[in-house]
């Protein structure tokens, strides 16, 4: 009997062993189509253009990207004004732009790199401000894995916005202590009519006594918050989810990244001991 | 004019001739049965001896055959039975009740006797494909089962959506393409345990068959293809018993007669068990696991007299995935249909049908009573009244309509205010006549108009990108509806002795849309129905067929292409939010595709050994101008080349063998093929839509069946209880059996040797697969 089930599960066993696996592949790729990025972001609330220019790497022996500074950035206002946005040594472009930026106006970006021309325009969006910063101390969560235990006290901070008539399009950024955290993206459509309360970091991030917070909160233009929410998916919490695919591309020729468009709204905690 | 007047004159005074002067006819119609069950047998061939008139019962076993008076019989054959003549002597036969003897042991005598098969008759068969679950049982299949769908996916024209899957692609259409009904009744969700089960139980099944092309006008709301089940009705002769034990599940199905055998019963059920082992195990995680589906079949029928006739079809299915509270997924599907046919007079025919289904899932993480969860489903009720009416011998009129309202509901459970339910009417009149306008020739020419008005539920309105606009409005007070008339045409015949043909064209309109974020597909994909931002998506197909027999009828040969365009197909946005918006509406982009292909079938048809080569060369594309900027892409159906080879091999009285090897080219998918850096975030570059390919997939399978002494003597005694038991048969079977690693998906990773560098790593659902089950009947 006993040397049966040891067959028996002997059996079993080798089946299970033959059942699924993993195995390292060559795919069938077509050349990897190296494309230009354009990264930049327009405050419209202080004039400022600051973006970075590199070229995508390969997938499977990546490079690091270099940054470029060898092509020519040009601002145009809505009056169709021109400011050149000149490149610091090896880094990224910075400039700013003098004039009055309404609601609804609309500015461009032109790049011209290797003799190619690309430009992109987008609107610039109504400002909604933030209302007040609140610091809570952390209590739980209310389902899930329980949290590291840590000696002390541990905060949750809560950004809150007016209500407004029309919806608006929000990117919330922040920083703890002059270092930007780019491990969540935040941003939302917020509801007409109501007050808009968004967690930092979506209530997974905590924050430790003594840190200082400081908020951006950006509103978007439409464009943009589109095109912020196809990276979020792209990039995925837990990795890229849903049917893989680039953004949205808004420059005139084939090119990755975007020319950011928003106003900002700025505030700071300082959390207590 | 007066050429007009003489030309109008002398054609209606050929007509008058025809009728008048032709010789009288008389009418021969019943039902056919088998002899020992009392189960209908559907699509058996009736033919007048002498005669160019035949045609093949209908979904309930009914004929109505109109044939010249001095027609000496008629004949009545199905494959697997004795052939059977009715005289006639001049005079009307009808109510006929034509019971068919089966052959207990298929000689090829009786095999030839039985097949007939003039291509007349193989005109009909073409473009859609036709499968008895006895058949099913021949095939090995994954963990032992003998589906249909999974036979079916073996057939040219045919594609799994996945490795094991019970999804389905048709001439290049999606999955939510194919209508598929169970008496009558819509399943929406056709797959157990992720698809490597179909709910369809083979021992509650009395035939499948599948549409591709020629859909004739009573069917509609999909686009692609219809696959119409039918249920046994249950032994009208004896009770019997008979089940199958596996080492994933076993099932047991009771047939009884009714009423002095004016009725029948049929219970079928159907469980895995992998579960149970779970108690057993030390972890307390595990402990508390669910992880089984079940199915369970019922009919009764009844015949009231020798006009009227009841049945009554329930289903019940579950899938439960429970992983110790922590995540949850379940699903089911449920079904019932009431169905009444009545003999209105000798020459129509009519069937009432009322059914309900309902398809639902719950997705979820935490426990139930605080934790996250959707639920979400679509339930239908629907009336539908089918009329035919054989009006003349060249002549059967078939019209009717039928109202189905469908409820679509989607709740989330930490939604401050849960989305309300939407509701909308399809509604759907239907005429087509059948005209047999020359000997061995007849086309088939139908109507179809169809409707779909959103009646209950929230009513969006979108700016031009697709963005929400002010507050919801109410369906009620917005008025929204959409339809059109779908023209079906085909017509088909006879070339020679030995050669058949058929043309067809046809619209088929589809008013709800499957909307997945993958291309496998999940039960928790959502029904969406269309409105005010969601077009039908309207589909039309032309098609050509041919198939010819070598003399002796052991081989056929069929060729079939077609031509399919479709418009308003949907897929998600590039970065669509797909769990939480206020509507799947403002997430989805529209656009058309095209699909066209050639499809080869070569089979043996008779003798120990028989089985089937089929070979599809096919394209399908897709153009959205969301997508890649309105470039085509490969659609995810688009498998250039499909191959199935079929075999089985009657070895001896008591032992057979059967082989199949599938190969296709692989399925088209976006690869990764650079990084970028925006901002502060690394990003993965795509290529364009599809332009990468799997690898190419192929597996074979092999089986061996093998009956038990006491099962080959039975067939002459009548043993019961333990010995009708050890009567059953034994079959070991072996899916993918050379170990080949499918890919099932791809997880691009760090190399081990060099983490500088990604590599592709293959993840492949199944090496080999043995399994080993028994079955028996008493």
């Amino acid at each position: 009997m006993i040397s049966s089930f040891k067959h028996f599960a002997g059996a079993v066993l080798v089946a299970f062993a033959l059942t699924g696996c993993e195995q390292v592949i060559e795919l069938e790729l077509d050349e990897n189509q190296t494309l230009p990025v354009f990264s930049f972001r327009f405050n419209a609330s202080a004039g400022q253009v600051i973006g970075t220019i590199s070229e995508s790497v390969d997938f499977y022996s990546p490079t690091a990207p270099m940054l470029e500074t060898s092509a020519a950035v040009e601002f145009i206002a809505p009056d169709g004004a021109i400011t050149a946005i000149s490149p610091l040594p090896d880094s990224l472009y910075l400039g700013t732009v003098e004039g009055t930026f309404n609601t609804g106006d609309t500015v461009g970006l032109r790049v011209v790199r290797v003799g190619q021309e690309y430009t992109a325009f987008n609107a610039i969006p109504e400002l909604l401000p933030i209302d007040s910063v609140q610091v809570r101390e952390f209590e739980g969560f209310p389902f899930g894995p329980p949290p590291d235990s840590l000696e002390g006290p541990q905060y949750e901070i809560y950004v809150y916005f007016p209500a407004t008539e029309e919806s608006r399009n929000l990117f919330v950024e922040f920083l703890v202590n002059g270092e930007l955290q780019t491990d969540v993206l935040q941003g939302l459509k917020t509801t007409p009519g109501e007050i808009t309360e968004i967690p930092l970091g979506w209530s997974q991030r905590l924050f430790n006594p003594e840190e200082v917070v400081q908020v951006w909160a950006w509103t978007l233009s439409d464009d943009t918050y589109d095109y912020w929410l196809a990276l979020s998916s792209i990039l995925g919490a837990f990795g890229p989810s849903g049917v893989p695919g680039n953004p949205p591309n808004h420059w005139s020729n084939e090119a990755l990244g975007h020319f950011f468009v928003g106003r900002l709204a700025t505030s700071q905690a300082i959390l207590p001991e | 004019m007066p050429m007009l007047r003489w030309l109008l004159s002398g054609c209606f005074g050929l007509l008058w001739v025809a009728h008048a002067s032709g010789q009288t006819r008389i009418t021969v119609s019943g039902t056919v049965t088998d002899a020992t069950t009392g189960e209908t047998l559907i699509g058996a061939q009736v033919y007048g001896l002498g005669t160019q008139s035949g045609m093949l019962t209908n979904g309930y076993g009914f004929f109505n055959l109109q044939v010249p008076s001095d027609c000496p019989g008629v004949s009545v054959q199905y494959i697997g039975y004795q052939t059977d003549t009715i005289e006639v002597s001049g005079t009307s036969r009808t109510g006929l009740s034509v019971s068919l003897q089966p052959y207990t042991i298929m000689t090829e005598a009786a095999v030839i006797e039985a097949e007939g098969s003039a291509p007349e008759e193989r005109a009909e068969k073409l473009g859609t494909l036709e499968l008895r679950p006895e058949e099913a049982r021949s095939i090995p299949q994954l963990f032992g089962e003998r589906d249909v769908i999974k036979a079916i996916q073996l057939m040219p024209g045919v594609q799994a959506t996945s490795d094991g899957g019970s999804g389905f692609f048709v001439r290049g259409g999606g999955a939510d393409q194919n209508l598929i009904l169970l008496d009558e009744a819509p399943v929406y969700n056709p797959s157990h345990l992720l698809g490597f089960f179909s709910v369809f139980n083979g021992d509650a099944l009395n035939t499948a068959e599948l549409y591709k092309s020629g859909i004739p006008a009573r069917f509609g709301g999909r686009a692609s293809s219809v696959l119409d089940i039918r249920m046994k009705d249950g032994n009208a002769g004896k009770t019997t018993v008979s089940g199958g034990i596996g080492l994933i599940s076993s099932r047991l199905t009771i047939e009884t007669p009714l009423a002095d055998g004016r009725g029948s019963a049929l219970i079928s059920g159907r469980r895995t068990y992998g579960d149970l082992f779970l108690n057993f195990s030390a972890d307390t995680n595990l402990q508390n696991t669910a992880l089984y589906f079940y199915d369970l079949n019922a009919k009764v029928n009844y015949r009231i007299n020798d006009r009227n006739r009841l049945y009554l079809s329930l289903y019940n299915g579950r899938d439960d995935f429970d992983f110790a509270e922590a995540f949850l997924l379940r699903w089911g599907n449920r079904t019932a249909t009431l169905r009444w046919n009545f003999l209105l007079s000798d020459e129509i025919f009519l069937n009432t049908s009322v059914v309900w289904s309902d398809y639902a899932y719950r997705v979820g993480f935490g426990p139930e009573d605080t934790g996250f969860f959707r639920d979400a489903g679509i339930q239908d009720v629907q009336i539908k009244e089918d009329f035919t009416w054989y009006a003349h011998p060249s002549h059967t009129v078939r019209f009717g309509g039928q109202w189905i309202q469908h409820t679509f509901s989607d709740v989330v459970s930490i939604d401050s205010e849960p989305a309300p339910d939407r509701a909308g009417w399809e509604t759907a009149l239907y005429l087509e006549d059948e005209w047999s306008f020359a000997p061995r020739w007849k086309a088939v020419a139908g109507l179809r108009a169809a409707r779909f008005d959103l009646v209950r539920g929230p009513v969006y309105a979108l700016n031009a990108e697709g963005e929400l606009m002010g507050d919801p409005g109410e369906a009620a007070d917005a008025g929204f509806g959409t339809g059109g008339l779908e023209p079906r045409l085909s017509v088909q015949g006879a070339v020679g002795k030995r050669h058949a043909l058929k043309f067809s064209a046809e619209r088929n309109r589809q008013f709800l849309h499957l909307v997945s974020s993958s291309a496998a597909g999940n039960p928790t994909d959502l029904w969406l129905p269309v409105s005010n931002n969601v077009a039908p998506l309207v589909a039309d197909q032309f098609a050509g067929g041919w198939s010819t027999n070598t003399e002796d009828g052991m081989w056929s040969l069929s060729a079939e292409v077609y031509y399919k365009r479709m418009l308003d197909l949907l897929e998600f946005k590039v970065g669509a939010d797909v769990f939480a918006p206020t509507t799947l509406e403002t997430e989805l982009v529209s656009g058309d595709g095209e699909a066209y292909g050639i499809e080869w079938l070569v089979r043996k048809e008779r003798g120990d050994f028989t089985g089937w080569v089929s070979y599809t060369l096919s394209r399908s594309f897709r153009t959205f101008d969301a997508i890649d900027d309105g470039l085509v892409f490969p659609a995810a159906s688009d498998r250039i080349h499909d191959i199935s080879l079929v075999a089985m091999w009657q070895v001896s009285p008591r032992v057979s063998a059967s082989a199949n090897w599938v190969y296709h080219t692989g399925d088209p998918a976006t690869f990764p093929t650079g990084w970028y850096l925006y901002e502060t975030q690394l990003v993965p570059q795509y290529s364009r839509r599809n332009q990468g390919r799997f690898p190419h997939y192929h597996r074979l399978d092999l089986g061996i069946t093998l009956k038990s002494k006491d099962g080959v003597a039975r067939s002459g005694g009548g043993k019961t209880g333990w010995q009708a038991f050890r009567g059953g048969e034994w079959t070991f079977s072996c899916y993918n059996a050379y170990g080949r690693e499918n890919t099932y998906l791809i997880n691009f990773e760090p190399s081990e040797e060099d983490p500088a560098q990604t590599q592709a790593v293959s993840l492949a659902l199944f090496k080999v697969i043995p399994s080993i089950s028994y079955d028996f009947k008493f």
